[in-house]
């Protein structure tokens, strides 16, 4: 059903088995597919991407690194690079253990919201307004296509409210880096 | 803990212009930034330097870090390919603390919570501070302030970034590697611990200053395919295992089993199916989360009764990607 697969890293033992066998599995390095560096790469000619995230807000922006409790526990990986797809989609849960993932404003900002193009939760669809393109084709599709406001106004009315935001310091105990090598955010220090 | 100045980048964020003692230079918007200079260069080599019967390996993994010359202060890099199932980089942290050695600076592509000890020697001072991504104890760590320096989160193509404009210099590159040959070609989808590839480690073996080959699969000149070219290699250092290849499923990489997010991953499939992006020769990745991961799988139904064919995906890859390539 494919004839190839351009593979980062392998998650399972059947992927290993693969790349060990198939010829058309194929071993690529950060560079080909996403240093931004470089005389272009792959990550800008995939047709779809689906990526997760901890936080979006009504902007599209979204947080990949820290928690709602302003820890942070992972790491970017490939996501940043991945946001440059023909159309990225972010599939996430409205809430997660009663806090709602679409927040007024990302505790990290990762990836700026111009890059992400949809987000799809169990409430509905919401399309970046900025693809005109995609909003259009899927008018008439019978999907739950809906504003990101109005999600977001549905959910803080389920449970009273946004959350109160985390404590945080303002020591900086770590900084997240854009593709290009600038810094786009801080992480603060949690209070003890 | 830096108290430096703090100034706002164009996403309205404030920003430090001093992290770990490197000036910093803020976000302008996507596509805005553009450096000039040359790329990071290594110093010229000589053949005459390195054994003409091309065998490299020294007996243990301490002598090959004393051959690089391993000091207080230096940069010490590594891959995640095994993700939770590393066994090299513990020992390694472990041999500087025997050696009294401090103020390192652990430069891996990520850390997973296999790495819990490493913690241990930032306490102890043998290491500073952790750059990469870290996944679990590491990061809850620093998130409390108490790291020595301040963690520095770069995406995949990021690292290459930072390596090859010279934002990050390496030392001494660590990769482990599930078979390798005496002459340091390496590759990861074979052997007792094959882990698939070591896409990660390939520009820590162009750029850094001394690499190490760490294998527990030694085979006869040449070990092909060589992801990992000899050339770029010091050392080969053999040890008993290298990586528990079964703890590669770690964290995210596991299909969802709740219904909401089964739903939420059926919805993307027929979003994407809707916006007409499901045609022949088109392309696309999905990330390891469990919704990610139902995606493809909802994804493949509708290819197959669309009779469509990708030509080709992005990895990660698993099981559900390899059904669709075989």
């Amino acid at each position: 059903m494919t004839d190839f697969i351009l593979d980062g890293q392998t998650f399972d033992l059947e992927g290993v088995r693969s790349m060990r066998e198939n010829h058309g599995h194929v071993n690529t390095s950060p560079f080909t597919s996403y240093n931004w560096h470089g005389k272009g790469n792959f990550a800008s000619m995939l047709d779809a991407v689906v990526l997760g995230a901890t936080e979006v807000d009504i902007n599209f922006n979204a947080n990949v690194v820290t928690h709602s409790d302003g820890k942070m526990l992972h790491g970017i990986g490939g996501w940043q690079n991945c946001l440059f797809s023909k159309c990225t989609i972010l599939p996430i849960p409205a809430f997660r253990n009663r806090i709602p993932v679409i927040v007024d404003k990302v505790t990290t900002l990762v990836g700026p919201g111009e890059l992400i193009d949809v987000i799809v939760t169990e409430r509905g669809i919401a399309i970046n307004p900025l693809r005109k393109d995609l909003i259009k084709i899927t008018k008439d599709s019978g999907l739950p296509i809906r504003e990101i406001e109005e999600i977001k106004a549905e959910v803080d009315d389920l449970i009273g409210g946004q959350p109160a935001k985390p404590k945080l310091t303002d020591d900086v105990i770590g900084i997240v880096k854009w593709v290009d090598g600038t810094v786009i955010d801080s992480i603060y220090k949690i209070e003890n | 803990m830096s108290k430096v100045k703090m100034i706002k980048n164009a996403v309205d964020r404030m920003i430090p212009t001093v992290v770990n003692g490197v000036k910093q230079t803020p976000f302008q918007g996507v596509g805005k930034y553009k450096p000039n200079g040359n790329k990071a260069a290594l110093p010229i080599r000589s053949c005459s330097d390195f054994p003409t019967d091309g065998n490299k390996t020294v007996k243990s993994l301490q002598s090959a870090l004393q051959k690089c010359g391993l000091k207080d202060g230096m940069t010490i890099s590594s891959h995640h390919h095994f993700r939770n199932g590393d066994l090299v980089m513990n020992q390694v942290f472990d041999i500087a603390a025997k050696q009294e050695i401090k103020g390192l600076r652990w430069f891996p592509s990520a850390a997973f919570p296999c790495h819990k000890p490493i913690i241990e020697h930032m306490k102890n001072g043998v290491v500073d501070w952790v750059e990469g991504s870290l996944n679990g104890p590491i990061g809850d760590y620093a998130s409390h302030g108490n790291m020595n320096g301040t963690a520095v989160l770069r995406s995949h193509g990021g690292r290459w970034q930072a390596v090859q404009d010279g934002e990050v210099h390496i030392d001494i590159a660590i990769i482990a590697a599930p078979t390798a040959d005496a002459f340091g070609n390496a590759t990861g989808d074979r052997g007792p611990s094959a882990c698939g590839l070591l896409g990660f480690g390939l520009v820590d073996s162009m750029y850094a200053d001394k690499v190490i080959v760490v294998t527990d699969n030694l085979v006869p000149f040449p070990c092909v395919p060589w992801q990992i070219q000899g050339q770029n290699v010091d050392f080969v250092v053999v040890l008993d295992k290298v990586g528990e290849p079964e703890k590669i499923i770690s964290g995210t990489t596991k299909l969802t089993k709740s219904p909401d997010r089964l739903y939420i991953a059926e919805l993307t499939a027929k979003f994407v199916q809707a916006a007409g992006i499901i045609i022949d020769g088109f392309s696309f990745q999905a990330g390891a989360g469990g919704t990610a991961l139902a995606f493809a799988i909802f994804l493949k139904e509708m290819m197959k009764d669309a009779g469509v064919k990708a030509r080709f995906i992005r990895g990660g890859s698993t099981k559900y990607l390899v059904e669709m390539l075989e």
